[in-house]
């Protein structure tokens, strides 16, 4: 892998607005720096965020969260690129948060180091996404699924049907109807993170 | 009981309703890794990822009243809920976080020693495999986050200390082998599950789980990570 991220990152770690923000003194954002900041940024990080929650109620709640941090850690002299970057920081640290309340305790076997270190964020971009691009994934991820997964998802998803409806459609009881829609998130997840493989 | 078909399309039905769904422990990451694909897959439905001009105006105002608060009232007092202590730590360290994936001994010609390439991937020392005891746990604290580890046999798992519901500190119970939360005396069993009947009897209905750490060793010293 390359070195270089890992030494920028380094640096950027120790940047004068990071110092600053563990002083007292740090510089007090004016309504004008807040009037700019929110307006230009609150309907992209809104969209951001309700890409990987699904709803409104969290996105909603997240969003709010992530500019009350903005307030406490940002210095709003920074470039408008820094400030991009920095909210879509703290969205993606807080999307992780989120999904950790859901996550399976861990249980490592004590004479078992493991052998790598596993960074699974890391692959994450650091620009900020465009719903567009978010899409379009999706949609490709749709594409490479079989009929019978793709038609699921849609009549959930894209219709927003009952599981009582999509059985009825798909002419399968709702049992089935359940497992399918299962299939088919799992398979679409793992063709969403690249493998091509039937897991 | 429910299956996870069973969960999963309970968690749909609260997605599509644009209703808050309800956390819970998957019984795997891939369990975990379906309900984060079910989130995304609902930018399929068109037009609902614009924020409401509603909450983006109350949002707002409520920001422009807190920069403009009283003389004397610190932005550092601005409470975020949740895993805001958490998420302040990790922010703290973000520089560290995205790292490499590559085995250790990779890193070697780039770290002077195995525990600075593990300190570097944001995993943190919190303690000795030793002070672990066999079907008890171990308190720790590093920079970022207070939890526990646990030995039951061969195996080790760790834990957030914090409990979901106010924020408070949990207590590990040797006697009960539970946590219990000192602000609603809430327990919670070695795996971090909140136990249902000791709470629910007063009304409150559930509670989360405690959030699961990454722990690993290296040699003596146990490391531990947000997953």
């Amino acid at each position: 892998m390359d070195r270089e991220p890992l030494l920028r990152l380094h640096r950027a770690a120790d940047t004068e607005p990071q110092r600053r923000t563990r002083r007292q003194d740090h510089p007090v954002i004016t309504a004008a720096q807040l009037e700019r900041i929110y307006c230009s940024y609150v309907a992209p990080i809104y969209r951001f965020i309700y890409s990987r929650l699904g709803n409104r109620q969290e996105a909603e709640d997240l969003t709010s969260q992530v500019f009350m941090k903005s307030l406490q850690y940002l210095d709003p002299t920074a470039s408008p690129k820094e400030i991009e970057a920095y909210l879509y920081q703290i969205a993606r640290t807080d999307i992780a948060d989120h999904w950790r309340r859901y996550a399976a305790l861990r249980v490592v076997p004590l004479d078992e180091t493991p052998a790598a270190l596993d960074m699974e964020e890391a692959g994450e971009a650091t620009g900020p996404p465009a719903t567009e691009t978010l899409k379009a994934d999706l949609e490709r991820v749709l594409g490479l699924l079989p009929p019978n997964y793709r038609r699921v998802i849609e009549l959930r998803f894209y219709d927003g049907c009952s599981i009582k409806e999509t059985a009825r459609a798909m002419e399968v009881t709702i049992a089935n109807a359940k497992v399918l829609q299962y299939r088919a998130i799992q398979r679409a997840a793992a063709l969403a993170r690249g493998e091509r493989t039937i897991p | 009981m429910m299956d996870r078909y069973d969960r999963l399309d309970r968690h749909i039905d609260r997605l599509l309703a644009n209703r808050r769904p309800q956390p819970y422990v998957a019984e795997d990451d891939e369990e975990r890794a379906v309900l984060e694909m079910a989130a995304r897959l609902r930018l399929l439905q068109p037009g609902a990822e614009a924020p409401r001009r509603r909450f983006a105006a109350t949002m707002y105002a409520r920001l422009r009243r807190l920069i403009n608060g009283p003389k004397g009232t610190s932005r550092r007092r601005i409470v975020v809920g949740g895993l805001g202590g958490l998420a302040a730590g990790i922010i703290a360290g973000l520089g560290l976080a995205h790292t490499n994936r590559g085995p250790l001994a990779d890193l070697g010609d780039r770290f002077a020693s195995p525990a600075q390439a593990l300190k570097a991937a944001g995993w943190a020392p919190a303690g000795k495999l030793q002070d672990v005891p066999e079907g008890g746990a171990l308190a720790f604290r590093t920079s970022a986050f207070s939890g526990y580890i646990m030995r039951k046999g061969n195996q080790l798992s760790a834990l957030s200390a914090i409990c979901n519901h106010m924020g408070c500190h949990v207590d590990w119970q040797q006697e009960s082998s539970q946590f219990v939360c000192p602000c609603d005396g809430a327990r919670f069993d070695s795996s971090g599950q909140y136990q249902q009947d000791a709470y629910a009897n007063a009304g409150y209905g559930t509670l989360q789980p405690l959030t699961p750490l990454a722990v690993r060793k290296d040699g003596d010293v146990l490391y531990v990570k947000p997953i």
